[in-house]
């Protein structure tokens, strides 16, 4: 009777073995990672210190060395995989392994543990001692963790994957290119198909196809991404959950797939082409259908009509295809001698994508038309130029879906569809001479002017937990005339100014109990005539100039969110402080000044303080714009004195434009005897900015004595100073002087001193 | 004994070998010939679990080999190229070994540690093609298998070294019964240690016998007959081959060499004598018969 139960007895042995001949990798492997751990920490700690990162800016730091250590991670498993399995490819080591007292299964479980070992072991160990060294607070930890553990599935199913290729391939190399080209098929196929799809359907939105959790379902290699996008999106989605469900279900798809290629593998295959016959098939078509769907975007990309894109499109897909199968095709047989008979799979693939693209053209799949019902959905967000406010309320919900609609009714009249390169870039190139006047100018309201924003997002989920998303982009004068934008922007605007918005963007700050801080910034809306393309353009300048931190306890933020909840329920005109398109800026008039209150988070590391010179770091900030009517608000700010406003920075250069100059001119009109330091502070960089005649003038006409002429003093002073210590630079015709804000800062905190000691003095 | 049972192997079109059948006695020393491709180190790789056959099995004591574990303990295959990682040493095989085979004697590989001029610390894939042989069949005679299969196991040995691995192999099969498979060309070593024989030709069996009377069933002949013979005075006879100079004929004849010899005598030759033939000659005439032969790929 055959024996076939597995051998403990074998298995030990030949782990051992394995793992000895994998001793050499490990050592490299553990070298890279003992090395680049402190560079990496090096890196990002220089960073902070150099560029004054704030929280936001340190994840994406330490999403890139995650990334590094993934990339590396997954590097070495196609070179361990490779190597541990590459007995498989020689007929000679094939004997001797066939020929031990061992079943292959024991072969295959000895090695495939001795292999992940290998490059798991030195990760988790390499990337716990960066995370422990790198990373400085518990949230970030949690987003390490995630991180690793998705890297972790990746190298698991990475490398299971790449065992079973080696088993269904008669050559390593082979192998490894099997396994790349598989990976990149899919992600590839999906990345192309998405973009395509969104360039030939009206409202199909790269994201409404399917998510990034589906573009790498197929690729090992890529589940590191899912460990990207938890990073990036905080923590756990449910479609990241889904995706570590199926990263599970696939690494143990795959491990029975590798037991079965085991025990079934033809030990003659090594050397000599492919143990299963459809594999070259798979890939050779999959490489072709790629290679045509990039050649084909690529030229259909540098053509100017949509008509001609689509042409374009089909003719250089069909020979991209062609040329990549033969190609291939020619590598996997060894020869030129080609099997054209074997073809067959990739003119189906071909096929099935021409097919895919006339059913897509038609609208076929109801991507266009469909709008969930109301009843179905849980939530819906709209998202305007990027700005994304969600609603759950039933009446807000059926708002966003009567916005959706009229997308829907705008853009299913041009069926059949053509393949629109403008979908791209969101930019239409517009052939001027066969449109009119009026459509130019209607899309240049939305291309130019920013009168209205240009992007329409609209995701929703459904009570069964599904995302739904659709896009739309005005740049399209079909869109413009079939759109009734005043009729969609006026329920934008009711939607905005519901009380689900003002919970979202305000006051949902105070429910975060280490919000602490608050800074006061103002807000400077400038309005001038340009010429663009012989079309008269406004555009609306903001200038925030932010004054220094305030720490409030808790009693104060209290305080502070009674009286911002009191007059924002009371403001029947509110709208976000990100929404651009609102009433406030249509209204606001040349070097109007609002103050926007920002919320900040308790920094819990204490470390961004110290290297960020003192400034604040946070996960989260909130914006509020303070407007004249918050008078509960403004009481608050007025009690504890949090209003001061200085200029520095921008306004150096700003002054000597135009339009600035014309505000800044209107705010010191504005301000008070009592607001002196702002007053100093102008006039210090107005000095500096070479516009000092106009400020001193102004200055002069608030009659402080002898004040000014001491301060001009003294500004002439500091101004040596920085000319002989600082890379200032003075510019011909009066241009203003570049000095970085840090600098600037330094010397408005002079002559602020001095400020005091001349009001110590005049009270004496 | 080892049960070769109906074995088939393809390896796509090509049929390697064909319902091949036939046994080997346990204790024998077997010679596995056959001309170039004619399947005899795929017999071996089916016989030692290398290769599944697509038909039949190759059965020990009733057991197929393939994926038997028990039965690859007892068993030693060493195929004409053996392998050995870049940073194998005799010392880290043997580790390996050691624990993969139920039968390993550290006794056994002392001695033969001492017998081989090989270094057991060297890498052994720095080392000739002679001595990677050694060190192979040195590891191969530590496990004490009761199957020890070799595919061309003299190619590239000295000729002290053949002797001493031909010594070695009937001091195994006599102290441990052990079956020894040979696959060669080298038909004069064979000739020194088989007792049996097997030859294959194109996937089929066509001899499978003791080596002696593979050797006694066929005869060369010298015989010088009267000028009264005729032309077909051989013609009741099982002549493999004839070649005629003058009035000496020269023959290749199977059958009894009695036999031959009454029936020969009674033609009234002016001279005759009966040589035994080398296994060579026997493997060369049984391959003419074939229809492989020199004139035949000449053609």
């Amino acid at each position: 009777m055959t024996s076939t139960t597995f051998s403990n007895k074998g298995f030990f042995p030949l782990f051992k073995w394995a793992l000895r001949q994998n001793r050499g990798l490990l050592i490299v492997y553990s070298i890279i990672l003992l090395i680049s751990g402190p560079i990496l920490d090096g890196f990002i700690k220089l960073r902070i210190s150099a560029e004054n990162l704030d929280y936001v800016n340190m994840i994406d730091v330490e999403l890139v060395s995650s990334l590094i250590y993934a990339f590396t991670a997954a590097i070495i498993v196609l070179i361990s995989a490779v190597r541990t399995f590459s007995f498989l490819h020689n007929k000679r080591s094939v004997d001797m392994y066939g020929a031990f007292p061992v079943i292959r299964r024991t072969v295959f479980l000895s090695h495939i543990l001795a292999g992940l070992l290998t490059t798991a072991v030195p990760y988790i160990i390499g990337m716990a001692a960066v995370m422990g060294i790198t990373y400085y607070d518990g949230e970030s930890l949690r987003l390490g963790a995630v991180m690793m553990l998705f890297t972790l599935l990746m190298i698991v199913a990475s490398y299971l994957f790449t065992v079973l290729m080696a088993y269904c391939c008669g050559t390593s190399l082979d192998t490894v290119c099997v396994t790349i080209a598989v990976n990149g098929i899919w992600v590839g196929i999906f990345s192309l198909f998405k973009m395509i799809m969104s360039m030939m359907i009206p409202g199909c939105s790269v994201e409404s196809i399917l998510s990034s959790f589906a573009d790498v379902a197929f690729a090992p290699l890529g589940f590191m991404v899912l460990g990207a996008k938890s990073y990036l999106t905080g923590g756990f989605t449910p479609v990241l959950t889904a995706g570590i469900v199926w990263s599970v279900l696939y690494i143990a798809l795959v491990f029975v797939g590798c037991l079965f290629a085991a025990n079934n593998r033809k030990a003659h295959t090594a050397q000599d082409g492919f143990s299963v016959k459809w594999l070259p098939r798979v890939t050779e078509s999959g490489i072709a259908v790629i290679i045509g769907m990039a050649i084909g975007f690529v030229f259909a990309l540098a053509q100017d009509s949509d008509k001609a894109s689509m042409f374009t499109f089909s003719f250089w897909f069909i020979i991209g295809a062609a040329a990549a199968f033969a190609v291939v095709h020619i590598y996997f047989n060894k020869g030129v001698k080609c099997h054209w008979g074997k073809s067959i799979a990739v003119c189906s693939s071909v096929s099935a994508v021409c097919i895919a693209a006339v059913i897509s053209l038609c609208g076929g799949w109801g991507i266009d038309t469909y709008i969930p019902s109301a009843g179905g959905v849980s939530s819906a967000e709209i998202s305007v130029n990027g700005v994304g406010y969600s609603f759950g309320d039933a009446e807000n919900i059926e708002r966003v879906l009567g916005i959706h609609k009229l997308f829907v009714d705008g853009t299913t009249t041009d069926r059949p569809y053509s393949l629109s390169t403008s979908s791209i870039d969101n930019v239409e190139y517009l052939d001027v001479a066969s449109e009119s006047a009026d459509d130019l100018e209607k899309v240049n309201d939305y291309d130019y002017d920013n009168t209205y924003p240009v992007s329409y997002k609209f995701k929703y989920k459904t009570k069964l937990g599904a995302e739904i998303v659709r896009e739309y982009h005005m740049t399209s004068y079909k869109l413009v005339n079939t759109v009734d934008t005043d009729e969609m922007m006026g329920v934008i605007e009711e939607l905005i100014s519901s009380a689900e918005v003002k919970k979202q963007s305000a006051l949902a700050a105070f429910d975060d109990e280490q919000r602490n801080r608050i800074q006061t910034a103002s807000l400077n809306m400038v309005k001038f005539e340009k010429q663009y393309d012989k079309v008269q353009q406004t555009e609306t300048y903001q200038c925030i100039s932010h004054v220094d931190s305030v720490d409030l306890d808790k009693e104060q933020i209290n305080e502070l969110y009674a009286a911002l909840k009191m007059d924002i329920e009371a403001d029947d005109s509110f709208v976000p402080a990100d929404w651009q398109w609102s009433s406030y800026t249509d209204e606001s008039q040349l070097g109007d000044v609002y103050t926007i209150l920002t919320l900040w988070s308790k920094d819990i590391s204490g470390l961004y303080a110290e290297l960020n010179n003192g400034q604040y770091a946070s996960s989260v900030n909130t914006q509020v714009i303070v407007k004249e009517n918050y008078k509960n608000t403004l009481a608050f700010l007025e009690k504890y004195n949090i209003k001061a406003i200085r200029y520095y920075s921008h306004s150096s250069t700003y002054a000597d434009t135009e339009g600035g100059y014309e505000a800044m001119e209107k705010y010191i009109d504005s301000l008070s005897v009592n607001d002196l330091k702002a007053l100093v502070d102008l006039y210090a960089t107005g000095w500096l900015a070479d516009c000092y005649d106009d400020f001193g003038i102004k200055l002069n006409d608030k009659q402080f004595d002898d004040y000014t002429a001491q301060l001009e003093q003294k500004i002439q002073e500091q101004q040596e100073w920085l000319l002989e210590d600082y890379t200032a630079y003075l510019a011909d015709g009066g241009t203003a002087i570049q000095i970085d804000d840090w600098t600037l800062c330094s010397v408005l905190d002079s002559l602020a001193e001095f400020t005091q000691q001349y009001f110590i003095h005049l009270e004496k | 004994m080892l049960a070769i049972k109906n074995v088939t192997k393809k390896f796509g079109a090509k049929i390697a070998l064909n319902n091949l059948s036939f046994n080997i006695p346990t204790g024998s020393v077997f010679g596995l010939i056959g001309s170039n491709g004619s399947g005899k180190s795929t017999l071996l790789r089916i016989i030692s679990g290398v290769y599944e056959p697509d038909g039949g099995s190759a059965e020990i004591d009733g057991e197929s080999t393939y994926e038997n574990v028990r039965l690859k303990g007892e068993s030693f295959f060493i195929s004409d190229f053996p392998y050995f990682y870049n940073n194998s040493t005799v010392e880290n095989l043997a580790v390996l070994y050691r624990q993969l085979y139920p039968n390993w004697s550290e006794i056994k590989f002392q001695q033969l540690c001492s017998m081989f001029p090989i270094g057991v610390k060297d890498r052994i894939i720095n080392m000739s093609k002679g001595m990677q042989r050694q060190a192979a069949l040195m590891l191969a005679l530590s496990t004490c298998p009761k199957y020890l299969l070799l595919d061309e196991i003299f190619d590239g040995l000295d000729p002290v070294v053949r002797q001493l691995i031909k010594k070695l192999l009937i001091e195994m099969v006599v102290e441990n019964q052990t079956t020894v498979i040979i696959a060669s060309h080298n038909l004069r070593e064979l000739e020194d240690v088989c007792d049996h024989v097997g030859l294959i030709h194109c996937g089929g069996i066509i001899l499978e016998k003791e080596l002696d009377a593979a050797k006694l069933g066929i005869h060369r002949v010298q015989i010088v007959l009267g000028d009264e013979v005729g032309e077909g005075v051989f013609s009741d006879f099982n002549i493999v081959k004839s070649q005629r100079q003058g009035k000496l004929y020269e023959l290749t004849i199977k059958g009894d060499a009695d036999e031959i010899t009454e029936r020969l005598n009674a033609l009234n030759p002016q001279f005759m004598e009966l040589l035994p033939l080398t296994l060579e000659e026997v493997f060369i005439s049984e391959m003419e018969v074939a229809g492989y032969d020199i004139n035949n790929i000449l053609k």
